[in-house]
């Protein structure tokens, strides 16, 4: 049956209601109509745009929900960015004397502020991936 | 999309076809999904024989809420082409 490995991706990244609405009428269509050629390329383009706007439309939701969560992520990132910071201290060779003399010159603000937007950028990322509303993880069972 | 459902239950393809190319069927999917997700339409799997294979297609009408919302926007729609003048 054409279209089977779509819906099995589709399944697997997408949450069910929106697989069921977006995704799973636009496959049935490709498997209602069996198109060849031209037309079935067509049809290719149509699932994918309706995959790429469910995906989008997905996305957008657990980003919304993502912001319910937001005080236990901002501390989660705080922790995380405060051991990452420090260790950063520790080993990047500015080392502590610097530090602590708030020898601060050579660029090195410019420098310390660059890290620190990188590493809280990135455990900001690990922790809203914590959070994240779940997928699915087991093989999905697709009716042919 | 919901002057074209007000007839009757539709196929997404069948709304393609009867918009006459303001539809695509790439969108159409994605735009019925997010109006169900905010009441303004109903879909059902259609009914199936026994032993059909493939996906299910689905079929979608208007919601009362979603012919008022339609209504609604007309009017507003109206009110705002009016000219200054007439709207007095």
């Amino acid at each position: 049956m054409p279209g089977r490995w779509l819906a099995r991706i589709g399944h697997r990244m997408l949450h069910t209601d929106t697989f069921a609405l977006m995704l799973s009428p636009a496959i049935a269509d490709f498997q209602f109509e069996a198109p060849t050629g031209m037309s079935r390329a067509c049809h290719y383009f149509a699932i994918f745009r309706a995959f790429f706007g469910a995906l989008r439309f997905d996305i957008c939701g657990d980003l919304l929900r993502l912001t319910e969560d937001i005080g236990a992520i901002s501390v989660l990132t705080a922790i995380q960015a405060s051991y990452y910071a420090f260790m950063l201290v520790l080993f990047s060779g500015l080392g502590t004397e610097r530090v602590a003399t708030l020898d601060l010159g050579d660029g090195l603000v410019t420098r310390t502020v660059s890290y620190m937007l990188v590493i809280c950028a990135v455990c900001l990322l690990t922790s809203s991936a914590c959070f994240w509303p779940p997928r699915r993880t087991c093989q999905p069972q697709i009716e042919d | 999309m919901l002057d074209l459902l007000e007839a009757s239950e539709r196929y997404g393809l069948e709304l393609v076809d009867a918009s006459a190319g303001r539809l695509k069927r790439g969108s159409v999917y994605v735009t019925l999904g997010r109006m169900e997700a905010k009441g303004f339409v109903a879909s059902r799997q259609e009914d199936r024989a026994p032993g059909a294979i493939g996906l299910p297609r689905r079929l979608y009408r208007p919601t009362a809420y979603g012919l008022k919302v339609r209504d609604a926007y007309r009017l507003l729609r109206d009110a705002l082409a009016l000219k200054p003048a007439e709207a007095k």
